[in-house]
């Protein structure tokens, strides 16, 4: 029977399944995808044309379910609360038994299905084809092989999708469970999932669930399902969510043992060697750091460097903005209004020229940069290398991806915390995120201008916001209750990157940051104009003096900047930039580590507050400013005692 | 019969089965480990031991810190 899916299509499925990739070629609507497991956080919605506009919707991927992280938990949402869905799972055919004992689940949750199992080539490579029909008829759905990237599948996979049938798909567990979930049945709402489902969820102990029972059914009810639960477990050792674990894995490993054969030998490619190379604990080194000096020639010398210099001082210094602000004097006759448009903090001297010639290169070439990595897998298997790093701070190696992110974006950085275990975990990671990380625009900046100062200068960087980021992980995981949890996660293989995947990542990107930076630059811009023409700005360097020359050493000019880093981080350094001359190698080295650490941008602490609550975010603040000052100043002092000037 | 061992103690580049948990592991350590796909009886090869113990299991990798590998008991492949 088919049911008309007017609520649209679910995508579920394991973590880095490809789940993100098959949502943007369905729907157009492009969501940032990588080859890592945790890209997707929240919820998405598009629609698709192909389907008569049909929504759509991506979620976090789940290892199994009960739920047990945050992102997890929002997938469980999404099962529970949309209606009407049809649920197209994404399955792996690298790990198809893994993939199974996932479908073993969803095929019971009374909604039509269609399995897509994806990355067929990269299973065929090493060596493993799968009977998609044997497949379709073990388990009573449509089953589709697909390889997302490339849009292979695709179009029969819409095919399916449009006459999704609910699965006929029965699995016997364990008699004791089948009779409580015969007597949980009349107890569950019917208008959802299939109440078998949501026994078999509530069996299992999923807090999700309960949550949105107690809203449904009300307390007394679940109080009851409680005790049916907690009957059953008596006749069980071991706990029902294992038992019913096992139950499904048993099913998937006979299906797989049925429907995979085993073609060529699949021996090991390069890019495998590559892998394993990537995660030795000597060879790993070298690799990384060749990686980071990648980055650095591409985002710093290119980017920063030649291209800023054609943008910037030939195009906008050269040519526009003399134009601009002939047109300017000549046609509008009030002086003020010359200086809000082309003068020292003018919207377009300023806001325009900085926003425009100065970041877009750099966070153009970093985030091509970033996407490559992204792509090739490589992140995850700095997981494993940095893992024994991440102990020190109470973190395993999975904390790297948020860490790594923030260098992307420190407010989606921020969302992706997410993905770590335990609440403790998301803290310590936030805040340093918050402290010390800077996000691709600031990087852009700081690796532009201390490219420009000497490779000292950028080495003496690094290690100042190395030196607080260990530093302070270290006694915030002593002086935080709670335990690390150890490290396990899947390591996707190397790839290589399709270009054009990489393209429509980094314009996606571009337009999130065109749209979210420049406004803020042009306020900026504004503001300091504003301040300076009220005469609060030479009364606020006035103020500031003791600080920003007293202890840091810095002319009283620079307090405009810290003003800018309130708002973002980059616009701060942009404004040291903008000094030039006026700063010293050594005062330029003090005022961007000061920077760095400094107040996190404007909308990283919005993301801080809807996470964590107003007062951790407070509490954040009240440490970090301090601090940055602290340390900055500290920095003035041991350059001038070495005597270091670039 | 060939002995039963932590997967610790499996050499890299060696191919052993799986054949179930130390007694001590935890329970939601031992769901994650199932789901994950380390089924009694699958067929696992051993990739590195060092910095953490990673293994391959059908045609995916996945790694393990010490302490979690130290919990899933194998057996060398006949």
């Amino acid at each position: 029977m088919n049911t008309p899916a007017a609520g649209g299509l679910l995508l579920v499925g394991q973590p880095n399944v490809g789940k993100s990739v098959l949502f943007h070629a369905l729907t157009g609507r492009y969501v940032v995808v990588a080859n890592y497991p945790g890209t997707t956080v929240e919820v998405s919605r598009g629609s698709a044309r192909a389907l008569g506009d049909m929504p759509v919707l991506d979620t976090p991927g789940v290892i199994s379910l009960p739920s047990r992280t945050g992102d997890e938990h929002a997938t469980t949402r999404a099962l529970l609360d949309e209606k009407d869905v049809v649920l197209l799972q994404v399955g792996d055919a690298k790990n198809l038994r893994r993939s199974l004992q996932l479908t073993a689940l969803f095929a019971e949750m009374g909604r039509p299905m269609v399995l897509a199992v994806n990355m067929v080539d990269e299973a065929e490579a090493r060596g493993a084809h799968i009977d998609t029909a044997a497949l379709a008829t073990e388990l009573g759905l449509p089953v589709v092989a697909t390889v997302a990237t490339r849009g292979k599948g695709v179009a029969p996979l819409q095919e399916e999708i449009k006459k999704a049938p609910v699965p006929r798909f029965h699995l016997e567990y364990p008699a004791e469970i089948e009779a409580a979930l015969d007597v949980m049945a009349p107890l569950l709402p019917a208008d959802a999932l299939a109440p078998r489902a949501l026994g078999l969820l509530f069996l299992a102990g999923d807090g999700e669930l309960e949550d949105w029972l107690a809203g449904r059914i009300g307390a007394d009810q679940v109080e009851l399902l409680r005790a049916q639960r907690d009957a059953v477990q008596q006749s069980f050792v071991e706990p029902l969510s294992s038992v019913l674990q096992q139950t499904r894995m048993a099913f998937a490993d006979r299906v797989a043992g049925r429907v995979i054969r085993a073609v060529g030998k699949g021996g090991t490619g390069l890019a495998q060697r590559l892998g394993h190379l990537a995660v030795h604990p000597v060879w790993g080194w070298p690799m990384l750091l060749a990686v980071l000096y990648g980055i650095y020639w591409f985002v710093g010398e290119f980017g920063a460097g030649t291209l800023v210099g054609l943008l910037e001082e030939d195009l906008f210094g050269g040519v526009i903005n003399p134009w601009f602000q002939g047109l300017v004097e000549g046609h509008v006759p009030w002086p003020w209004a010359h200086d809000l448009l082309v003068g020292e903090y003018g919207l377009w001297t300023m806001g325009m020229t900085y926003a425009l010639a100065l970041i877009l290169p750099i966070v153009t070439t970093f985030f091509i940069a970033f996407g490559v990595l992204e792509d090739s897998g490589y992140f995850s298997r700095l997981t494993v290398l940095s893992n024994r790093s991440f102990k020190a701070l109470g973190l395993n190696g999975r904390a790297v991806l948020p860490m790594i992110l923030g260098l992307g974006c420190v407010t989606m950085a921020t969302l992706t915390t997410r993905i770590l275990q335990t609440p403790r975990e998301r803290l310590i990671v936030t805040f340093l995120l918050a402290l010390a990380i800077p996000c691709s625009a600031q990087l852009g900046v700081v690796m532009g201008i201390l490219a420009g100062i000497s490779f000292s200068a950028t080495l003496i960087w690094f290690c100042m916001v190395l030196l607080v980021l260990v530093t302070v992980g270290w006694l915030a995981n002593r002086m935080m209750p709670g335990k690390r949890i150890p490290l396990m996660t899947e390591l996707p293989p190397l790839r290589l990157p399709v270009p054009g995947n990489v393209l429509t990542k980094t314009w996606a990107r571009l337009k999130w940051y065109l749209e979210e930076v420049i406004p803020l630059f042009l306020i900026g811009a504004f503001a300091l104009f504003v301040l300076d023409r009220l005469g609060v700005l030479p009364w606020l360097m006035q103020a500031a003096e003791p600080v920003v020359t007293g202890w840091l050493g810095l002319p009283r000019e620079a307090t405009a900047a810290f003003l800018m880093g309130f708002l973002r981080r980059d616009f701060g350094a942009t404004g040291l930039f903008a000094m030039g001359a006026a700063l010293t190698a050594q005062q330029m080295v003090v005022g961007i580590v000061t920077l760095t650490l400094f107040v996190p941008c404007f909308a990283s602490l919005l993301m801080i507050v809807k996470e964590h609550g107003l007062r951790r975010a407070a509490l954040m603040l009240a440490l970090i400013m301090p601090l940055a000052f602290f340390i900055g100043g500290l920095l003035h002092r041991a350059l001038s005692l070495v005597g270091w000037g670039g | 019969m060939p002995k039963i061992k932590p997967l610790t103690e499996a050499p890299a580049r060696s191919n052993v089965h799986i054949e179930g948990f130390a007694a001590d592991t935890p329970h939601d350590l031992r769901e994650r480990l199932l789901a994950y796909g380390l089924i009694p009886g699958q067929p696992i090869r051993v990739l590195a031991q060092k910095p953490v113990t990673v293994l391959q299991i059908e045609h995916t990798e996945l790694a393990l810190e010490k302490v979690l590998a130290a919990c899933v008991l194998v057996k060398k492949q006949a």
